[in-house]
């Protein structure tokens, strides 16, 4: 049975509660299905206890909910083994360890880093922040002229043996999908480790992260109809021992003394403090669901929504796209030629079309493809083509505000 | 110095005019097409600032998009004056309405004007999305800034 938009977005309540809004940011964050929504209010009401503590048997129990949400998240990208599910607060938080745990540990002053002109600045900043002071080099990616990532300079790059090479799996501004399989093979050739940003990614495609063979993957569960406040670095085990905890406290320890502390085994290791147990908990049950959804039919859909999107855009002669139609997740990005982006989103947001517009935490991408910004639309599987042409409807009329003939 | 001096009584003319001619209109909200429609029309009537001409000390922090304010003032004839420019009309619309209620004002008068109400009788402010407001009040600031140094 084909996919049917409308029966998958009946399970988001924020639909019926804002039934005037159109929703094209979620690319930002996703929407939240009822049966997320369940499992957060049922682990509060019902089996709320800290986990790992095992005084009692209801903290036994919640202990299992949290274990079983990591093998929901295993079975999701097709990791070999729980252990090597890393739970974070978020994409951020799970660079930022990456970032910290490998310095002196795989960079050693000297050593280089790949990253892409593409980067989100949470691919940036946090490689950044040591880099300077442990002696550590970045280099970047450049783009072609047609905003593709420049898969020549990458390999001409790797000459130079970066340690570690990051990037994104899909851009969030541009919605481009990088041929990450082969990147990761071309980046372990020469002996790098590889990091997939995988924020935007993780819900375009389905991920096997043993054939991708990636060192480590890393996403958000609120980008993939989960909660805020949880998200998920995953690594093979060799590549997650290599990481010196970024956090210390309560948990990832076996045993502390003032003199000598001795950690604990994976994941426990990277997990100090009390987690966000009932978001963890939540986003396994929400991969649980959408692994048993049309995940086909879904981005089928969003791809006709896109081809739809695109070509009446196209053919409107003061927008400017900057992404493009083939080869991109669900992301439209343009600019009305001559005026600011935010002028355009805030016509748009007085027709009730929620889009992003600005430079979405990529600066850097945008100082290389000359734009102060741009507007954003993102689609997801339960945006209709009706909503779609409400945007496009909308901004004809933003355009006739701007820049009247 | 000319071109400034030239460029401070085109900006006070547009103000003037925006002042008795537009902004009666703005004030009864209409439709919001008609709202933007003439604040659109009202930021066409302005002077363009010439890219070397906004140094970025006179850049309002705190706006999504830029905006360059300049203020001079005429200790003879006591008058405040202010030339400013945005990458975003809406913006450059905005901040012309909120100045064309203080521009040319003496000292004193400056001093005491109560400068939200200057936007709140607009009926402006509940339409903007709250990053807009945000680069708003940062430039009211900055002229509270000023009303408290001049
Ligand atoms: C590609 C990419 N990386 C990283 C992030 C950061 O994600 P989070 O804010 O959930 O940590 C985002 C979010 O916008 C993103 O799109």
């Amino acid at each position: 049975m084909a996919f049917n938009v409308e029966t998958f977005r009946q399970q988001f309540p924020f639909f019926q509660a804002n039934p005037n809004w159109v929703y094209l940011d979620n690319a930002a964050t996703s929407h939240k299905p009822q049966i997320m929504l369940d499992s957060l209010q049922h682990f509060y009401a019902s089996a709320n206890s800290n986990i790992h503590r095992g005084a009692h048997s209801l903290g036994d129990q919640a202990t299992q909910l949290y274990e079983q949400a990591r093998q929901h998240v295993a079975d999701f990208i097709g990791a070999e083994q729980a252990e090597q599910i890393i739970f974070t607060s978020g994409t951020t938080a799970a660079l930022n360890q990456l970032a910290f745990g490998l310095m002196g540990t795989v960079l050693q002053p000297g050593d280089r880093i790949l990253l892409t002109t593409l980067e989100h600045h949470a691919n940036i900043v946090p490689w950044q922040l040591h880099c300077q002071s442990k002696g550590v080099v970045l280099d970047v990616v450049p783009l072609t002229v047609d905003h593709q990532l420049d898969m020549a300079a990458f390999s001409r790059l790797l000459q130079h043996q970066p340690k570690v090479v990051s990037f994104c799996h899909v851009s969030n501004v541009l919605g481009q999908v990088l041929p990450v399989a082969d990147m990761v093979q071309q980046a372990q050739a020469v002996g790098a480790l590889t990091v997939i940003d995988g924020a935007q990614g993780i819900l375009h495609d389905t991920i096997d992260v043993q054939q991708l063979n990636t060192d480590f993957y890393v996403f958000s569960g609120h980008k993939i109809y989960g909660p805020t406040g949880v998200g998920v670095l995953y690594g093979k085990t060799k590549a997650l021992e290599c990481l010196t905890p970024l956090l210390g406290g309560g948990e990832m320890i076996q045993h502390v003394s003032f003199d000598h502390t001795r950690y604990h085994q994976l994941p426990f290791r990277l997990e100090a403090g009390t987690s966000a147990i009932a978001e963890v908990i939540a986003l396994g049950t929400t991969l649980h669901w959408l692994a048993k959804q049309d995940r086909t039919g879904m981005r089928q859909h969003k791809q006709q929504l896109l081809q739809h999107g695109w070509q009446q855009l196209e053919a409107m002669p003061q927008l400017e796209l900057l992404s493009s139609a083939t080869n991109n997740a669900g992301i439209i990005t343009f600019n009305v030629r001559g005026e600011h982006p935010t002028d355009v989103a805030t016509l748009l947001n007085e027709q009730k079309i929620a889009v992003r517009a600005g430079q979405h935490c990529a600066m850097p991408l945008f100082a290389n493809i000359h734009h102060p910004g741009a507007v954003r639309l993102s689609l997801a599987a339960y945006t209709t083509q009706a909503e779609v042409d409400a945007a496009i409807n909308a901004i004809r009329m933003a355009v006739e505000l701007l820049c009247p003939s | 110095m000319s071109f400034m001096n030239d460029c401070i009584a085109e900006t006070a003319q547009a103000l003037e005019h925006i002042r008795q001619d537009l902004l009666p209109e703005l004030a009864n909200p209409g439709h919001w097409q008609e709202r933007y429609r003439a604040l659109m029309g009202l930021a066409r009537q302005l002077p363009t600032l010439p890219e070397e001409r906004r140094p970025s000390s006179a850049l309002i922090e705190g706006c999504e998009s830029r905006a360059w304010l300049l203020h001079y003032f005429d200790s003879v004839e006591d008058k405040h004056y202010f030339v400013f420019e945005s990458d975003a009309r809406i913006v450059k619309a905005l901040l012309a309405v909120l100045l064309c209620q203080i521009n040319g004002m003496d000292n004193k008068t400056f001093k005491a004007c109560q400068l939200e109400l200057c936007l709140k009788e607009l009926h402006l402010t509940q339409h903007l999305s709250q990053s807009r407001s945000k680069g708003l009040s940062s430039v009211i600031k900055h002229l509270q800034q000023l009303q408290a140094s001049s």
